[in-house]
């Protein structure tokens, strides 16, 4: 994917309700590839240079983890926030 | 079938990046790559705006301060990456295997300061050869692997490229150092096998990291750099 389309993909998935500026965007997606977590492949499309990101092994990795993560936390927070009375 | 950018237009996409302050072409792509794409969206819903009418819609939601913002958010990730790069390099010469080369030139230096009971003249050899050393690479060697635009572009890993040559340069002021040092304490010679042990040990970790930032860094950026932009790499 490329940045513009992370965007309006972002957009489309979450009906607008996730909004992603250009001025977060580019620079989490660098330092993410400097962290090795994205490589990048740049085409020309439409006459002009696209640069396109994928996630690597070590950022398949990452995602996983970082998934687990978070649904722990939420289930963690929703025990919290709703706790069964007994 | 709607419009999509011009040649001509990418060009002038790339002059407003360069306006806006992101100077380089690595950053400058991605940049131009967004604002093409905006005003092609546009396009899709009004196929009658103009390429200025949708340029100028499309720099207002892009926001100007983004440019430099960007930019510089890059340059820090650029340099952070190869910091990174070169000190998991320079620390391998103090683990396993390669410790034993470290351990090696250390005791060798210091045996040398001992035998011949010089400890000034020996350093500033040492360091006028390590000086001719770096003199020859800069000549030979580091044109090789010096990064060039084939159009003249401005590139972000070139110019990180050239900053291993300043961290170079500020290494090599550790002759007149060397040679102050001696001269304030009027000295010629150090006699405490401790501190011989100490310098032995400073010279080596300064060498290890002028070869580390010389030859490793120059290198490796220059790979990165062709696997990024194959159709700049000469």
């Amino acid at each position: 994917m490329y940045g513009y389309q992370i965007t309006r993909e972002v957009e489309k998935i979450t009906t607008g309700e996730l909004v992603i500026t250009e001025g977060a965007l580019y620079p989490t997606l660098h330092k993410l590839e400097a962290k090795g977590l994205l490589s990048v492949e740049i085409k020309t499309v439409n006459n002009r240079p696209r640069k396109y990101y994928f996630l690597t092994e070590n950022g398949k990795k990452e995602t996983s983890n970082l998934l687990i993560e978070m649904k722990a936390f939420i289930q963690n927070m929703d025990v919290l926030l709703n706790p069964k009375t007994a | 079938m709607y419009r999509t950018i011009t040649s001509e237009e990418t060009e002038e996409l790339f002059n407003l990046c360069e306006k806006y302050g992101a100077f380089f072409y690595d950053v400058q792509i991605e940049l131009v790559d967004h604002l093409a794409s905006l005003i092609e969206e546009q396009w899709e819903k009004d196929p009658e705006i103009s390429f200025q009418q949708g340029l100028k819609n499309a720099v207002s939601f892009f926001g100007k301060s983004n440019f430099t913002k960007v930019t510089r958010e890059k340059e820090k990730e650029v340099n952070r990456k190869y910091n990174l790069l070169l000190w998991k390099y320079f620390i391998e010469f103090y683990k396993w295997p390669k410790l034993l080369i470290t351990i090696v030139f250390t005791l060798g230096l210091l045996l040398f300061f001992e035998f011949f009971n010089q400890t000034k003249t020996i350093m500033l050899i040492y360091w006028g050869l390590v000086m001719v050393g770096f003199a020859f690479y800069l000549i030979r060697i580091f044109p090789k692997y010096k990064i060039k635009g084939k159009s003249g572009e401005l590139f972000l890993l070139a110019a990180r490229q050239s900053q291993v040559m300043y961290i170079s340069i500020i290494l090599l002021q550790v002759p007149l150092i060397t040679n102050n040092v001696f001269k304030l304490n009027e000295i010629d010679s150090i006699n405490n096998v401790f501190i011989l042990a100490a310098i032995s040990f400073f010279i080596v970790f300064f060498s290890i990291l002028l070869y580390a930032n010389t030859f490793f860094l120059s290198k490796k950026i220059k790979e990165h750099f062709e696997e990024q932009f194959p159709e700049f790499a000469k």
